[in-house]
């Protein structure tokens, strides 16, 4: 039976059925299903299976929204259930995440934000059109360990280098690896601003994180 | 031949003289590089209109797009407010609507109402009558799919494709008729010999094949047919990788259909041949913004070579450049088309 609620609960993930992932949600704690075990082996495969079908060009940015969507109804479910401990001592890193100033452009970093979360990560975002200093408070309130910053646009994607800059005047530089994206933005850019790493898109951003988490200080 | 009749020449998919190179909008550029912003301009279209004069004469393009990084005006005029930004192009604080029902409220009209947009209507009109027999005067707005997804937010709209497609279709119907009520005058009072449609979310960074054909294809045939009938050209550009639907591109009916810097220029080409003229497609950023002349002369001569013989082609950058581009890339890029040679 909990293999049952288990693989519909992974498809609705992958179909972006908010209302169905809610409700499977809720069904599998009423079965006295462990919240991880629901996360770990319904939400997390179900979100990565969307991003394998977006990377070999099944799936495009509707369909992640979607899948985004009920990935997120799933969590409001499960997340108060959660034990606190045991939910902190399973956190991989503690993300945060935000468009720069200037810039309005939600989605990408909102994917991002779902694929990390989906992953392991603790994930703060701190939202679009905001300044290198509201990164940095972010940076400290959050004892974050990863900055991703998002740009979409040629006028904005200066303020990616000015976060870094921030955050090496704050002295945080050395506790946190920056992660830069965005349509104007590319591994030359980041190698240039002194970026830790650039990711085309939010399963590449995934990748990345769990890489520079592994990175020797 | 003068430089409005070599472009209207390889929109015909002739080969004139020489391969004409022109900027994709560069409203930005053209605002920064003459010391001026976009919000101060508004209420003074002969300003408007001197500040693109003279930076067209200055660097002898050949097409001028009137309006370039104003396109958000069209929707803060129905009630949208609008952010300035300073050198970047102004974009709107919230989206217009958050249900597809909130359409019915409101008034196309007002766009006409709106002193932005009769500063941008009179600009064109002056700049017109100084240049309009030598150069290509355009105007520029988005496409209707993007205008769509601007006016009910992009997320919204995403979600709306797949959850409620009557719901997206709504918007990109009411979208089309914004976007023709911008173009409307100009084209009627024979102003602008061409409009300029920038559809950046019909990228297929964004949108499948499918949801193109359903969706966005349809309005911009509309649109399009509808400038044709008023005896103007049209220049479409689709941002991002839009290598899974270059064909239907080709069947929006524009003149002339400009591509993004991800596409391969030559597999363009070929898709295009014989049905439309292509432009591309120089990297802005990485090119024409960070590199050398001597760079923007290298990558401008690659997509020469790859796509300018037999015609029917303009050297274009791959999308809209960024405000500081360093002028003697601009004129590095111009200088390479007007010296090559099959």
């Amino acid at each position: 039976m909990s293999e049952e609620i288990l693989r519909k609960l992974k498809q609705a993930i992958i179909d972006g059925e908010a209302e169905d992932a809610r409700e499977l949600a809720r069904q599998g704690l009423d079965q006295g299903l462990d919240p991880l075990v629901l996360i770990d082996e319904a939400l997390t495969p179900g979100i990565n299976r969307v991003g394998e079908l977006f990377t070999n060009g099944d799936y495009f940015i509707p369909n992640l929204v979607i899948a985004g969507d009920a990935m997120k109804e799933a969590f409001r479910v499960l997340e108060p259930v959660l034990a606190g401990d045991r939910a902190q001592n399973t956190i991989l890193g503690r993300v945060v995440l935000g468009t720069v100033e200037g810039d309005v452009h939600e989605i990408g970093k909102t994917l991002v934000g779902t694929m990390l979360t989906a992953n392991g990560f603790w994930v703060t975002d701190i939202g679009a059109d905001k300044t290198a200093a509201e990164f940095v408070a972010a940076v400290q309130e959050n004892q974050a360990t990863l900055v991703g910053a998002s740009a979409l646009m040629t006028t904005t994607m200066l303020e990616q280098r000015s976060i870094i800059e921030a955050l090496q005047e704050a002295g945080l530089r050395d506790q946190v690896k920056v992660l830069v994206g965005g349509s104007p933005v590319s591994q030359s850019w980041a190698d240039e601003i002194g970026a830790d790493g650039y990711a085309e898109d939010a399963m590449s951003a995934v990748d990345l994180a769990l890489r520079l988490i592994d990175a020797p200080e | 031949m003068n430089e409005k009749e070599k472009v209207f020449e390889a929109f015909r998919l002739g080969e004139p003289d020489k391969v004409p190179a022109s900027l994709f909008g560069g409203g930005m550029w053209t605002l920064f590089t003459s010391g001026t912003d976009f919000e101060s301009l508004i209420g003074h279209p002969r300003e408007m209109a001197r500040v693109n004069i003279e930076t067209n004469r200055r660097m002898g393009l050949p097409i001028i797009y009137m309006g370039s990084g104003y396109k958000n005006s069209h929707i803060a005029a129905l009630g949208a407010k609008m952010r300035f930004r300073g050198a970047g192009a102004p974009d709107l604080e919230e989206p217009l609507i958050a249900h597809a029902d909130e359409l019915e409220e409101l008034d196309i009209d007002d766009l006409a109402r709106d002193e932005l947009v009769q500063t941008v209507w009179e600009a064109t009109r002056t700049v017109a009558s100084e240049l309009g027999d030598e150069i290509v005067v355009a105007a520029t707005a988005w496409g209707p799919f993007t205008l769509a997804a601007q006016i009910y937010g992009v997320e919204n709209m995403m979600r709306s494709v797949i959850k409620r497609p009557e719901d997206a279709r709504k918007v990109v119907e009411f979208a089309t008729r914004l976007a023709t009520r911008f173009y409307e005058p100009l084209l009627e009072e024979k102003v602008i010999s061409m409009i300029s449609i920038a559809d950046m979310s019909s990228s297929g960074d964004l949108i499948s094949r499918r949801h193109f054909a359903e969706l966005a294809l349809p309005s911009l045939q509309g649109l399009i047919a509808d400038t044709k009938s008023k005896g103007a050209y049209t220049l479409l550009h689709v941002c991002g990788d839009t290598s899974d639907k270059l064909d239907l591109l080709a069947e929006t009916g524009a003149d002339c259909v400009s591509i993004d810097h991800k596409i391969d220029l030559g597999k363009a080409k070929d898709l295009f041949r014989g049905k439309t003229c292509l432009a591309g497609n120089v990297h802005p950023i990485d090119v024409l913004l960070r590199g050398t002349p001597a760079d923007v002369e290298a990558a401008s001569r690659d997509c020469l070579d790859k796509a300018a013989s037999g015609g029917g082609f303009i050297l274009m950058p791959g999308c809209d450049i960024p405000p500081n581009v360093p002028e003697e890339n601009v004129r590095a890029f111009l200088r390479t088309a007007e010296s090559w040679t099959a």
